[in-house]
């Protein structure tokens, strides 16, 4: 059936016979030459399915206080309702609604999840009646009416009862008048029967709080959307029926809490007793994710400088959405098993010595091929050279080995690097940035002991007073001091604490060796006569030995700390075989995660010898020159004009240099020229109009009004 | 005490709190295509989130990163060519510079000298007598033809304030410029020379060398509202009335036989995307959907990735360029084709929710969904692509998709975006945009108006004979006002008026019903003229009325 020319059709449906459902293996493993493509998918899976439940347990953790809060606050909030109207204190908060606002930063993309968490997370403690409003099913307020009272009066737990009821129920709220009077009406009759309510929560669950009247908990997601003035009445409805109903509003505000009192009038807003909810933002959410999942030994998977720093930037630039990060990740993970051959031991290290071993030859081939591995090679005497080039059997022995260290050196790497931001993000103007993961992308890019940054770090340790150096230092015990450190690391934090007690007997060390000091210089005379120079010199020279006892043993530690960090924290990519491990190719993901649709046309029209290849095309991107194809030259004559183009100027403009490709056969009448030419400039017109370069016009005959300002 | 407004702050981090300049709701995508003059506007300007000191401000260089295509300066960047015929202009040099390579293919002869060594004709120039003048035996000769328009228009300008005879002096100066001398500032020729040079030297090098200079961008901010001051309108005022104008038909039959260039290069990109398909099919598998972008039409690729990859899966081809597609046309293809539902649905968020419904309660499924054009013209409003991001969520929904016009991602607000979760490919084919464009209203095309008329007789048919006599009246009137250029239509009393005179209403409550029927098939057009009175206009083209006057006589 073809999909293309139909005028009365515009969507096309080919249904299969049985449901069919896609296997990515299927997929994955298109070369049925490459042996390893099924283990690197079965890697992939395990490693991609890790990380997601991981990172799931972190996005619940992270919110478990504000939601804590929240919970806290819906249920005192509606702890006060009663249907008595004699109740003193039932009067006087009456006016007020009880709202939560909950902060939740500009990161949209990630709201959906953590709202979803949030109402299920309410439904269960706090109260079944809850409804979600999104600005954008809310144009008016009689769809936030009517969204809002079916889905209070239409929850689960109606259905429920209308199943033992029969049908009418649902019947019903389809053709209910949707106003806070009926729910009001609906509410009395279901909770102001002192008997029945008992056994309507009794059946429908253990794990509600038996508050006698639940409150109605209605979350508005995203606060700054909706219409002001809907906003506006649904709040004075609201209000009006506090009496009747125990309403508690929750508002997701993206920016700031001033934001409900720039949509609401005074009038409206002091009808909301506001409690503010500061959900933690986002990149605390993203730190914890980089440590878990990155900054680990546990993962094998890692990402070089580029690429981390590519999602970083996207990160902090474009959205501040974790989610967004995440799925970057996840790209990345599924793009290095895909296209990488040698991940086929990217995975932990038990697994990865067995995979190993199973190895055939054409994958230690690809070993052979990856550049840290022959950089290690020429790094060996010759006679192991021809040894790891030749034999298969001993190059998997060397593989084993090198794994090993590959896994022992990821496991010094992350404490030391905890050290190391331990030591420098206190320091003034942050050469190494504040976050571990500045100071961790700078170790990912190169040999960190030998950048600017790291050498003004340590110039700026060796400033530090006292009291500073031996808080730091006792961080860095601590840090070293955990379970997960592996044994080459123990002798660190006793050494360090060496350093400590030196600081903390300062001053009996600085008794004795003053004395000592003292009588060199009193034996050490100035000599009586000598030039201004030689003086200066003499006594520059001794100010520059009299050290105090504090400062060498100051640079004593940052010595230390020095030869430690640049010891354990050398660039993974110096590691041999750090291909398996960490993935590179920044400009994949830059391509597919941040497309770039309009540079792309616009290289296209303009240099069409990016894609095409051929060499007739090649020349000064600002020159016209006939061999292009028709819809370039149309676009690059369309450059030259101002914001309203001449049709019949351009049609000739374009006959011209068709004509001088073609050599012109003859001379025709410029009146009347070529129908063919003329098609070819209609098509090539109707595709920069199709692609949104120029648009019709009315200001002037057969003119057309451009749309761009670029001059490429 | 009611107005007692009490705001507890409780946070749960004190510190939290974060800046974004320009990224609010709807604005991702702004910020996205922005990015690129963002990083030369200012730096230090930005905000990071408090965690980073002003200070330790870093301009995202991961981002910026683009040696291999434009930068954004060119592309965003501001230049005003506001005279006239510099197209023209530019298109004959670039015509004089160019020495056919005699390999090329599509050369079909080589020209029997290369246009630089000869010695160029007369141009014909816009005026009359000039054109008659070009000597006979040149035509034998390749020439670099010179188009109507010569002279810049400034200059031209400048010399009918000199009372020059305008078509004598565009010849004398351009017979100068053929000479290629030295000439004076007056002429047509320095002029030109001078011209291209100053262009070239503010327009081409500046562009070059921007990219490292950041101070250059203030300056074209001012052109930008310099160009846009101005209403006047430099273009030249000839039109196409000239030309006989082509409808469909015609030019797709002329097109069938131009050759394409560059075939083999469009084929081997072509491979290229091919040898995609199964990456694809993983992403897909995987959780993302697919972005296809880049110039050309996607439609062939993506035919073919149906036919063979997606072959035996459920899949719906949606083709978003087609004129009157709508978001139920689309909900309503797979409610009814594919689930099977007989019933109706009372809104769009409902039938979204069956969708979900059914396909998530049920045993997983794959559904792939082909949209050519997710940002045709019908396609566009938030609310479609509210849904269309809604049905990408479903599990076991797939959506591929291409998109074309140059500033379409801005359909997409962040959190649209983020619910596509688009992996983008650039699969750039130089294929033409036939099908695509074939719906649309070209310029030159000329609108056949068959449809319309067809539509109209039908119509006719099926109405009383006062129903007909009213609108012919008001066709009538139409007509005779075609040179009105003010006409808005004929007010409702005055048709009133007329129709009570022609004894075909004794009401206007009758005229009314009767005119129901033309507005619901769209055939009468209400228009509010400025003192608030509702005229009638019938929105068809004089010739399509012509036509149906005639045919209504002959029957």
């Amino acid at each position: 059936m073809s999909t293309a020319g139909s005028v009365s059709k515009a969507c096309f449906v080919f249904k299969s016979k049985q449901k069919k459902v896609a296997n990515p293996e299927d997929y994955f493993c298109h070369d049925t030459s490459d042996s390893t493509a099924q283990t690197r998918h079965r890697a992939f899976h395990t490693l991609w399915d890790e990380l997601n439940t991981e990172i799931q347990i972190l996005q619940s953790d992270l919110n478990t206080r504000i939601f804590d809060d929240l919970i806290q606050f819906t249920q005192n909030a509606s702890s006060k309702f009663t249907f008595d109207p004699d109740d003193s204190t039932h009067q006087r908060v009456a006016y007020e609604i009880p709202t939560a606002a909950l902060v939740t930063g500009v990161n949209m993309p990630d709201h959906d999840v953590m709202f979803a968490n949030l109402i299920s997370l309410v439904r269960e403690k706090v109260s079944l009646y809850v409804a979600v409003l999104k600005s954008n099913d809310c144009p008016n307020v009689k769809s936030v009416m009517v969204k809002s009272i079916t889905q209070l009066m239409g929850n689960k737990d109606m259905m429920d009862d209308s199943i033992d009821d029969g049908d009418n129920t649902t019947v019903n709220i389809k053709k209910i008048n949707c106003t806070m009077s009926t729910l009001a009406a609906w509410y009395a009759d279901k909770f102001n029967k002192p008997s029945s309510p008992k056994k309507k929560r009794s059946s429908s669950g253990e794990g509600i709080e038996t508050s006698r009247c639940p409150p109605l908990v209605i979350v508005l997601e995203d606060l700054e959307g909706f219409p002001p003035h809907v906003l506006q009445d649904f709040v004075l409805i609201c209000s009006n029926h506090l009496t009747d109903l125990p309403i508690v509003l929750i508002l997701g505000i993206a920016t700031a809490v001033t934001a409900v009192h720039r949509v609401l009038p005074h009038s409206v807003s002091s009808l909301l007793c506001i409690e503010r909810f500061q959900a933690p933002p986002s990149t605390n959410y993203l730190t914890q994710v980089i440590n878990k999942v990155l900054m680990t030994p546990r993962h094998p998977f890692k990402l070089d400088a580029k690429v981390f720093q590519l999602l970083l930037d996207i990160f902090l630039y474009h959205d501040f959405s974790v989610l967004n990060f995440i799925r970057g990740l996840q790209f990345g993970l599924m793009d290095h098993f895909y296209s990488n051959p040698v991940s086929c031991l990217c995975c932990p290290l038990e697994d990865c010595l067995e995979t190993v071993k199973t190895l055939n030859h054409q994958n230690i081939e690809e070993l052979r091929k990856t550049g840290s591995f022959r950089k290690y090679v020429e790094s060996q005497p010759s006679k192991d050279q021809i040894l790891l080039l030749t034999d298969d059997k001993h190059l998997k022995k060397v593989v084993a080995d090198l794994l090993y260290s590959m896994d022992n050196y990821h496991r010094c790497f992350f404490p030391m690097l905890d050290c190391l931001h331990c030591l420098v993000k206190k320091l003034p103007k942050h050469p190494l940035g504040k976050q571990v993961r500045e100071v961790y992308c700078e170790c990912l890019k190169g040999n960190i002991s030998e950048t600017e940054a790291y050498k003004d770090a340590f110039s700026l340790l060796k400033a530090m007073s006292k009291d500073e150096m031996t808080i730091l230092l006792h961080q860095c015990i601590d840090r070293l001091a955990q379970e997960d450190v592996p044994e080459e690391l123990k002798s660190i934090p006793n050494n360090l604490r060496e350093f400590v007690n030196r600081f903390e007997n300062l001053e009996d060390l600085t008794q004795t060796v003053g004395d000592t000091t003292g009588d060199d210089e009193n034996t050490e005379a100035l000599p009586k006569k000598t030039d201004m120079h030689t003086l200066r010199k003499t006594l520059l020279e001794r100010k520059k030995k009299k050290l105090t006892v504090y400062e060498v043993i100051r640079t004593d530690t940052v010595e230390y700390l020095n030869e430690i960090c640049s010891k354990y924290l050398a660039c993974p990519r110096s590691q041999p075989l750090h291909e398996i491990f960490y993935y590179d190719s920044a400009s994949e993901i830059r391509r597919h995660i941040n497309g770039a649709p309009r540079t792309a046309i616009q290289t296209a029209l303009s240099n069409p010898y990016f894609y095409l290849q051929n060499p007739s095309l090649q020349g000064e991107s600002n020159s016209v020159s006939p061999a292009l194809p028709d819809v370039c030259i149309i676009y690059k004559l369309h450059l030259e004009c101002g914001r309203l183009i001449n049709m019949y100027d351009w049609l000739q403009a374009f006959i011209t240099l068709i004509h001088t490709r073609e050599g012109a056969e003859e001379e025709e009448d410029p009146k009347q020229p070529d129908k063919k030419l003329q098609a070819r400039f209609i098509r090539a017109v109707s595709e920069l109009q199709f692609l949104g370069f120029i648009k019709p016009t009315k200001r002037k005959t057969d003119h057309v009004a451009r749309l761009t300002w670029g001059g490429c | 005490m009611g107005s007692l407004r009490r705001t507890v702050t409780r946070t749960a981090r004190s510190s939290g709190h974060q800046k974004v300049r320009g990224v609010g709701q709807g604005q991702g995508w702004g910020v996205r295509l922005g990015r690129k003059i963002e990083r030369s506007s200012g730096d230090g300007e930005f905000e990071k989130d408090s965690d980073e000191d002003s200070e330790v401000f870093r301009p995202p260089e991961a981002l910026t990163e683009d040696s291999e295509t434009l930068a954004g300066r060119d592309m965003y960047g501001f230049r005003t060519p506001n005279k006239k015929g510099q197209m023209t202009q530019k298109a004959s040099e670039s015509a004089q510079a160019y020495t056919p390579v005699s390999k090329t293919p599509k050369s079909k002869k080589t020209p029997v000298k290369t246009p630089k060594s000869v010695e160029k004709k007369t141009p014909k120039s816009g005026k009359k007598q000039t054109e008659m003048v070009t000597p006979a035996k040149r035509k034998s000769k390749v020439l670099p033809r010179r188009p109507e328009t010569t002279t810049p228009y400034r200059l031209r300008k400048r010399n009918v304030a000199d009372v020059v005879d305008d078509s004598s002096s565009d010849s004398a100066m351009s017979s100068e410029e053929e000479s290629s001398s030295v000439a004076s500032s007056e002429t047509t020729g320095s002029a030109t020379v001078t011209a291209t040079t100053s262009e070239s030297t503010s327009k081409t090098p500046t562009k070059r060398k921007m990219r490292g200079d950041q101070s250059a961008l203030p300056d074209m901010t001012e052109e930008y509202f310099l160009a846009h001051s101005s209403n006047q309108i430099h273009t030249s005022d000839r039109t196409l009335a000239r030309l006989g104008r082509m409808d469909q038909d015609s030019l797709t039959n002329m097109l069938t036989d131009v050759p394409n260039m560059y075939r083999k290069e469009c084929a081997a990109l072509y491979r290229e995307h091919r040898a995609l398909f199964d990456k694809w099919m993983l992403q897909m598998c995987n959780g993302f959907n697919l972005l296809l972008y880049g110039f050309g039409s996607k439609r062939p690729l993506l035919e073919e990735f149906r036919t063979t990859v997606l072959k035996g899966f459920t899949s719906l081809v949606i083709n978003g360029y087609f004129p009157s597609i709508t978001v139920k046309n689309i909900l309503n293809s797979i409610t009814e084709d594919l689930i099977e539902h007989r019933g109706s649905f009372r809104s769009v968020t409902d039938q979204c929710d069956f969708i979900k419904d059914h396909y998530e309660s049920g045993e997983y499924e794959d559904i792939f969904l082909i949209i050519h054009n997710i940002d045709g013209s019908m396609l566009r409003s938030d609310k479609v692509q509210t849904v269309l991001s809604v049905l990408a969520q479903i599990r076991g929904f797939h959506i591929l998709a291409s998109i074309d016009h140059i500033n379409g991602p801005l359909i997409w607000d962040q959190t649209k975006s983020s619910r596509f979760n688009w992996l983008w490919y650039d699969v750039t084919s130089y294929n033409a945009y036939t099908e695509e464009t074939s719906y649309e209203n070209s310029l030159l095309v000329q609108q056949s108006g068959a449809l319309a008329l067809s539509s109209l007789t039908h119509v006719m048919k099926s109405l009383t004979p006062n129903a007909r006599e009213i609108f012919m009246l008001l066709v009538k009137y139409q007509l005779e006002n075609k040179d009105n250029a003010s006409y808005i239509g004929l007010s409702f009393h005055a048709l009133y008026q007329r129709c009570r005179e022609a004894f075909l209403v004794n009401s206007d409550l009758t005229l009314k019903a009767q005119l129901t029927e033309f507005t619901d098939h769209k055939l009468i057009r209400y228009k509010k003229s400025v003192d608030g009175v509702d005229h009638l206009y019938i929105p068809l083209d004089e010739a399509t009325l012509t036509d149906f006057v005639e045919q209504q006589a002959e029957t």
